[in-house]
Parts: C-alpha cells; sequence; structure tokens
C-alpha cells in the first residue's frame, strides 16, 4: 500500500509526492472522501492522477493511497439490464440507497451483492481447463445464458465445482494451479479496463450486422465485428439512431454508452427499452442491454474511463461467443476529456488543443472491435461491432475527432443537417457516406436475402448519384430542359430518397424493416422505374407518368406490416404493370 | 482557526498568485482585503505546493501586493438560501440590491451543485404551453427540459423569452410556479426591460433576479448563472415549486470562461474559447430535469444566447 500526499489540485488532476512505488495507472483513492482517481503519469516519486470526481475540497498534504491494482471492471452475472456510472458503479442501487444527486466518495460494488444465481457446472472433478474455458453456465434472464469463463490468465485442475445458487462472490469451487496452489473458483472475474481481453484468432467481417433501418441494411451496411461512425452537427439526429440500433440491430447484446451526452438521453433509453420488444425473441430489449452513462455534468475524468469500462464488459460477452454491439454517444466528449486532460498535464498540443495522441487511442479503441475465435473449447465465434457517434462542433467534419476517427473506422454514415432541416430522416447524407464492407457482404446477401440485392442497392446508389447530377443541371436550365427519360430518373430517385430512404423511427410499422422488405420495397421502385421507361419508348408523357396515382401506392408500402407485405406488393406491381399498358395504349391511339 | 495572508505575488487580469499558504482548499472561497477596508471575493482555481492561484470575482482595480490580506473562508462559494428570496433582486454574487434587508437563510448551498444520477431522472414529457405557436406547435417546450433561443445582435430574444416567462404554463396544473431570471452582462435596459415587464404583469412576485450588468466585473458572471440554478433547485427541489430559470446571455457568461482561461494560459480549443467550454456549459445546463421519487421539481434553464 503505497501513500503519498497531495502537492498540486487543478480541476480533475491532482500531482501527489511520495508515489515512487506505485504503478502507472493505479487505482488511488484521494483525500479524506476516498475520490477514486488514476494515476497517469509519473515523474520521480510524483504521481499525476486523474481523479474520476469533482475535487473541490481536495488540498495540499491530503493523503493519496494506492490501491495496488489497475482501474477494473467486475464481470459477472447481475450485468445485464443495469446502468453503470464510468467507473462501473451501479447508479440504480446509487439512487436507492443516497438518492437523486450522486454524492462525492461512494464506493458501491458494480455486482449486487446480495443476489443469488443458479450456477449449473459444465465440467466436472479433476478435468483441466485452460484459459477461456467455461465452467458453467448461469441463466441470466430470459434472453441471455451467462457463461462463467475461465479467466484468460488461469489455467489447472477442477478440484470442486457445485451446483446451487451462489452470490457473485462465493466459492463455487476450487481451482488447482499448475504450480499446486488452490484457487477459488467465484461466478465473477475482474479485468483491468485499459487492456484488451485476449482471444485465439481474429477473423475478417463477412456476415452483416442487421439493423432494419433502410439507409443503412441496403446501401451502407455494416458487418458483423465491424467499426462504424455516425458524425453530425446537432439536431441532426445522431442520438435517434443510436437508438434505433441499440433497438433493433441484430445481436445478441448491446452495451449502450452514454459518454458525455445529456442526461434525459439515459433516461430516455431507460424508459422505452425496458417496454420494447425484441423482434427475435420476444422479450424485453433491455433484457440484452448494459448501459453506462456518463452524462455531461458527471466528472469529467470518468468520461475517459466509461468508453473503456464499456468496451471490456462487450469484450467478455463476445469471449462467450456471443455477438455484441458497442455504442458509444459521443466519442467527441470523450476526446474533450482527453483534451482537457492533456491541457492540464501541460502537454504540447496537436490540432485544435487535442492531444498528439488522439488518432493512436481512438485506433485501440476501435481496434478492440471485431470477429474472433475465443479462447478455450469449442472454437466459439464472438464478434464485436463498434459504432461510436462524434459530434463535430459547427458540423464541420474536418475538425480532428471526426478525420481521426474516419482513418480507422469502415463505415461512414454522414448526418446531414440540411436533410434533417428538411425533415429526411434518418439524415443519412447517400452522398457523402460509404461502407467499405458492401462488396464483402455481397455474398451473403446473394445467399441469404436475395439475388436481386445487390443489383438493386447499387442501382440505388447510381440513381441517386445521377439526380445529383441532373439537379446541377435543373439548376442551371430548369426542368423542361430534361429529356422525359431524365425527368422519371429524377422522379424514381425522388421516391427513393421518399419512399424509401426516409423511415420514421416513431412509428410501430415502419422502426424495423426486414431485409426481405427492404428488397421488395426496391423491387417495386425499379418496377415502377423499368416499367415508366417502356411507356415513354412508346411515346406515353412523362407528365402523365408521374402523376400516376400507384405512386402514392408505393409511398405507402413503407406502412404495410411485415406480415402482409408480400401480397400488398404483388398487387401495386401488378397496378403499376396495368397503368403503364394503359398509358401505352392511349399513347398509341393517339398518335 | 483563518489566517490571513499578505504574500500576494502576482496579479494578472482576473488571475492572483498567493504564496506560501496552508491548508487550502481546491475551489474554496477567499476574500481579499483593501488597504481601504473594502473586502472582495475570489475562488482557488490551482494549488501547487505552497503557491495558490486564486480567481478574482470582483474587478483588481485598487489591488495592492504589499498591502492587501487574502484569507481563506474553508467553505466553497454558497448561496444562503430561503423561501424569501422571491421578490427580490440580488447582484451576481447572490447579495440583495434591492435596498431590503439581507436574507435570512434556511440554508447555505454551495453553487456547483451535485451531478444528477442519470437513473434517477424522469423522462420529460409534460407539455409547458408558451402560447407561441412556433414553439408549441413545432418545437415544443417540455418540463424539465432547456430550451436556448439562438439569436442575433438586433433580434428581439428577449421579447421571447419575456413572453414564455409570462405565459409558460403547466397544462392542468395547479402547482406554485416561480421564475428565476439571470441577467449575465446584458445591458441596463434588457434587463429593466424584463424586470418592468415582470412588474407589470405581477410576476414579480414569484420571481428571483439575479442581475450582473454589462458594467459589472465581467469575472463575476462566472457565478451568476451558478447561483440563479441554486435558488432555483432550492425552490424546486425543496419548496415543491415549478421553476423556469431564463439565463441571458449566455455569450457573455462563455466570454468571461474564455478570459479567465485566456489569463491562465491555457491551451485554447475553438475560437479561443477553453477546451472544456462544453463539460462546463453542460454542468450548467444539466441542472434541469425531473426527477423520479419527487412530485414536482423542474429547473428550466432557458436561455437568450447568440
Amino acid at each position: 500500500m503505497v501513500e503519498g500526499k497531495i502537492r498540486k489540485v487543478s480541476g480533475p488532476l491532482v500531482v501527489a509526492d511520495g508515489m515512487r512505488e506505485a504503478n502507472l495507472f493505479d487505482v488511488v483513492h484521494v483525500g479524506a472522501n476516498r475520490l477514486i482517481g488514476e494515476i497517469i503519469e509519473m515523474h520521480g516519486d510524483r504521481a499525476s492522477i486523474q481523479v474520476y470526481e469533482e475535487t473541490a475540497g481536495l488540498g495540499r498534504g491530503d493523503q493519496v493511497v494506492s490501491a495496488g491494482a489497475p482501474l477494473s471492471v467486475e464481470l459477472g452475472p447481475g450485468l445485464l439490464t443495469n446502468i453503470f456510472d464510468g467507473i462501473q458503479r451501479p447508479l440504480e442501487t446509487m439512487h436507492a440507497k443516497y438518492g437523486a444527486n450522486l454524492i462525492r466518495g461512494i464506493d458501491e460494488p458494480a455486482l449486487d451483492r446480495e443476489k443469488l444465481w443458479h450456477f449449473t457446472p459444465a465440467k466436472v472433478f479433476g478435468e483441466e481447463v485452460n484459459p477461456g474455458d467455461i465452467y458453467g453456465t448461469v441463466q441470466e434472464n430470459d434472453v441471455i445464458l451467462h457463461k462463467i469463463m475461465v479467466p484468460p490468465n488461469k489455467q489447472g485442475k477442477i478440484v470442486e465445482l457445485k451446483e446451487g445458487n451462489f452470490h457473485v462472490t462465493d466459492r463455487i469451487g476450487r481451482l488447482k494451479l499448475p504450480d499446486g496452489t488452490m484457487e477459488d473458483i467465484t461466478l465473477m472475474q475482474k479485468w483491468p479496463v485499459r487492456v484488451a481481453r485476449p482471444y485465439r484468432q481474429k477473423l475478417p467481417p463477412v456476415d452483416p450486422m442487421i439493423t432494419g433501418q433502410r439507409p443503412i441494411d441496403a446501401l451502407f451496411p455494416i458487418a458483423k465485428g465491424g467499426t462504424a461512425c455516425v458524425p453530425g452537427p446537432f439536431g441532426s439526429g445522431k442520438t435517434v439512431v443510436q437508438h434505433q440500433l441499440a433497438k433493433w440491430s441484430d445481436v445478441d447484446l448491446v452495451v449502450y454508452i452514454g459518454c458525455g451526452e445529456r442526461g434525459n438521453e439515459m433516461t430516455d433509453v431507460l424508459r422505452e427499452f425496458p417496454e420494447l420488444q425484441d423482434p427475435r425473441t420476444g422479450k424485453s430489449l433491455m433484457q440484452r442491454t448494459v448501459l453506462i452513462a456518463n452524462t455531461s455534468d458527471m466528472p469529467v475524468a470518468a468520461r475517459e474511463a466509461s468508453i473503456y469500462t464499456g468496451i471490456t464488459i462487450a469484450e467478455y460477452f463476445r469471449d462467450m461467443g456471443y455477438s455484441v454491439a458497442v455504442i458509444a454517444d459521443s466519442t467527441s466528449r470523450w476526446a474533450e476529456a482527453l483534451r482537457e486532460m492533456s491541457g492540464r498535464l501541460e502537454e504540447m498540443p496537436g490540432e485544435e488543443g487535442y492531444p498528439a495522441y488522439l488518432t493512436s487511442r481512438l485506433a485501440q479503441f476501435y481496434e478492440r472491435a471485431g470477429k474472433v475465435i475465443c479462447l478455450g473449447e469449442g472454437e466459439r465465434e464472438g464478434a464485436l461491432s463498434a459504432i461510436g457517434a462524434v459530434s463535430p462542433q459547427g458540423g464541420d467534419i474536418s475538425e480532428p475527432v471526426t478525420q481521426a476517427t474516419l482513418r480507422i473506422v469502415k463505415v461512414f454514415w454522414g448526418l446531414d443537417s440540411s436533410l434533417a432541416y428538411r425533415r429526411h430522416f434518418p439524415a443519412i447524407n447517400w452522398l457523402t457516406s460509404y461502407s467499405l464492407y458492401r462488396d464483402r457482404l455481397e455474398s451473403w446477401f446473394t445467399e441469404n436475402v436475395s439475388k436481386d440485392w445487390t443489383t438493386f442497392t447499387g442501382r440505388a446508389l447510381r440513381v441517386l448519384q445521377e439526380e445529383a447530377d441532373l439537379q446541377e443541371i435543373v439548376k442551371l436550365v430548369g426542368m423542361d430542359a430534361l429529356s422525359a427519360e431524365d425527368r422519371l430518373k429524377l422522379d424514381v430517385a425522388q421516391s427513393i430518397r421518399e419512399d424509401f430512404l426516409q423511415q420514421n423511427a416513431f412509428t410501430e410499422t415502419d422502426s424495423y424493416t426486414s431485409l426481405g422488405k427492404q428488397c421488395a420495397m426496391l423491387h417495386l421502385i425499379f418496377h415502377y422505374a423499368d416499367e415508366g421507361k417502356r411507356a415513354i419508348e412508346s411515346g406515353a408523357d412523362i407528365e402523365e407518368i408521374c402523376n400516376l396515382a400507384v405512386h402514392e401506392e408505393i409511398g405507402r408500402a413503407k406502412s404495410v406490416p411485415e406480415s402482409e407485405y408480400a401480397e400488398a406488393f404483388a398487387k401495386i406491381e401488378r397496378e403499376i404493370t396495368s397503368e403503364a399498358d394503359r398509358l401505352i395504349k392511349s399513347a398509341r391511339e393517339d398518335q | 482557526m483563518i489566517r490571513e495572508y499578505k504574500t500576494i505575488e502576482e496579479v494578472a487580469g482576473p488571475l492572483m498568485l498567493v504564496r506560501r499558504v496552508e491548508g487550502v482548499k481546491y475551489d474554496e472561497l477567499g476574500e481579499i482585503e483593501l488597504p481601504n477596508g473594502e473586502v472582495r471575493r475570489c475562488r482557488v482555481l490551482e494549488i501547487n505546493g505552497s503557491n495558490v492561484l486564486v480567481q478574482l470575482f470582483e474587478s483588481s482595480a485598487g489591488l495592492n501586493l504589499s498591502n492587501s490580506k487574502v484569507r481563506f473562508t474553508g467553505h466553497g462559494v454558497e448561496l444562503p438560501v430561503s423561501p424569501n428570496m422571491l421578490g427580490r433582486v440580488f447582484n451576481g454574487m447572490g447579495e440583495p440590491i434591492d435596498g431590503g434587508a439581507r436574507i435570512i437563510p434556511e440554508k447555505s448551498l454551495d453553487i456547483n451543485g451535485t451531478p444528477i444520477n442519470p437513473a434517477a431522472r424522469f423522462y420529460p414529457s409534460e407539455f409547458i404551453q408558451t402560447g407561441v405557436s412556433s414553439i408549441d406547435g413545432l418545437n415544443t417546450l417540455v418540463r424539465g427540459q432547456k430550451l436556448p433561443i439562438f439569436s442575433g445582435s438586433g433580434l428581439p430574444h428577449a421579447n421571447l423569452a419575456a413572453q414564455i416567462a409570462r405565459q409558460a404554463k403547466v397544462l392542468k396544473s395547479e402547482d406554485k410556479f416561480a421564475v428565476v431570471f439571470a441577467a449575465i452582462g446584458i445591458t441596463f435596459e434588457e434587463a429593466d426591460f424584463f424586470i418592468s415587464d415582470f412588474r407589470k404583469t405581477g410576476a414579480l412576485d414569484r420571481t428571483v433576479l439575479f442581475i450582473n450588468l454589462a458594467s459589472d466585473a465581467a469575472i463575476e458572471r462566472i457565478s451568476t448563472p451558478r447561483m440563479a440554478l441554486t435558488a432555483a433547485e432550492y425552490l424546486a427541489f425543496e419548496c415543491d415549486m415549478h421553476v423556469l430559470v431564463i439565463l441571458t446571455d449566455i455569450t457573455n457568461y462563455a466570454e468571461a470562461l474564455r478570459e479567465v482561461s485566456a489569463a491562465r494560459k491555457e491551451v485554447p480549443g475553438r475560437r479561443g474559447y477553453p477546451g472544456y467550454l462544453y463539460t462546463d456549459l453542460a454542468s450548467l445546463y444539466e441542472r434541469a430535469g425531473r426527477i423520479r421519487g419527487i412530485d414536482h421539481d423542474d429547473p428550466d434553464p432557458d436561455d437568450a444566447g447568440r
């Protein structure tokens, strides 16, 4: 136990003397309130400490005690449905115990120590176990089977393993380590947040993470184990996009990190998720969710820790063989926390005051995502997808955090405030956004959805691109100068934008669209495009085509429930064909 | 025992360095006694060994390095609060300036407040009717929410803010309603507009005013919004009132923050504002909210900014 004395206090930064024996990145308790901090720099016996709580009231000479271990999270049953702060203190429990405001220096264990879990062993006496092997399971809730694993740094022979109801800290068995010492097995393990949990092998991501969001799945898909970022100026709907992803993504678990954003947004998640039904399991969405909340009024240093806390929890579930999504809203706030600490440490700044190591830190974070073969028996495959929101100030994506993020992530969903002002939601700009997974996921979509999928989505992107070019001409010389075919193209592009890309997150039928329906919707739009072209070639008037009543039917296609769409769409399709035939016939008669 | 120090080493802008001090705490409130007996207030910004960097809340004019005395009070900046604050006018540091007697405080509250546990929040969902159709219809104001008014010079943001304060009501609710108004570096005329508007409509009796005018010390503006929010939290959470907070103009607040940051020679973020501007503003705005378990409670900071 190393004890030092405070020498300097400057906001969340505390410098203490007499800390030579402490390790870098050890947790320390600062002052009489035992505020939690972490050593981030050492000069001789002087340690710079970032304190995760408000430092008012600290003074020179106050005691600093090292806990002798790095900042770690508790991993075990009880994580799900819970809400934690940036250093994994349980906020619900703290609310019940200490009231509505966060008081400093509360030391509350992350996992409920009182709750009993039923443990079913999968191993027997005498078996040799290696890191990542599964001792047994706990059915944590209706949805998630919690696998109790051998920690990544342990192996040995089981000398005892009991079935029964246990607290997370109870001994469920004993392990004989290779050197002969005995160690207790518990349901809970600890892992330092700044160290990525090991895995056996990383795999290239090849299957999509289906989100049910049309602009994402069809145009800019993300792979399971992939990385994406959502930059957007304020008011462009970043948070709604993030919430939609947390709700509908076809992953086993979601870790949602509210990092430096508004408290009310976390409340929204807390209030809404328990009531929402997972379309795959039929159970409440909250059961597969872990929330990390460090709202903007909570201490800035803990914000820095929050994304590590979140991703470590996600890695733990990945190691069980689950597919996990980490959704961080927003990494800009995290970068600002880095900048604030860097400024207090009087480091030489890089761009816009951000520290020079901003890019490498961001890269380290996103690199913890991926599809892996987990440690342990059974070749379990787990995937961790990371999606980060970025809030560029003034919507200027040339700022350092966005640029650094774009260098690392493979999918960019660029939100556009001008689209948001036009009430086009989700305001994902189809011209600037990209996904580098499109080619890689092609075969999956062809096999599992439809052989037309790639053709349709590629065509949609092309039509939208052509629309942008045509709009330039329209601006210069007016609509009348366009040929009938080009006008039809604009009409189709408008239909793609309004009838396909716009998706209302707040209506029941439109909030989630299955891949099959997405494909059918595109089919409908392109059927209209093809029939329209046929009619024009046979001499029909473009005005009449654009004014067809069936247009509205296509527009309403999105609100057709999943169970009825096949039939309804087939009817619209027939209607389009017969309308086109009618126009062609009347055009012939006119001649 | 309170010690007095005569070891002021440097004064630069709003900052002052005091040497050889003992037992001073971070964020502690200090008092500076000038040779002529005048007392000014300051706050500890940084402790480095036995040196303390303090930030003055008032101007440094007349400060004398060798004859001024500094003492530290042992607590942070606090606001004495009581239900009798309604109808009173205070300066930016929370002292009455309406000629009335001092407040007899029920208690003294730290103006920095404490963050609200996100798990304790209640999602804002109760509509506040403002009677302004473009707000009610398109950009609805909700209890426990915050509404920024972005405006430019020459635009009538003050009229809009006053109109909201005058007309805002929660439908079908008969709870007591109070307004906390903080003028941050605005001109006398603007402040007078609000005060006379409140007086005319009879709203003044249920209003607490904190006035820091453009002619007052710029640095005082850092504490003004916190004073207002502390008073609002007290009225909302302890006196069971609905509170609407109007802060105008946050731009001046941010500029005061920039001034301190520049004086400390900190690395600036965008446009010379300190990198922690966002965090700092959030510590103001996030004090709005509704809390589970308590029935009616919502400071609504609402600010006419740029």
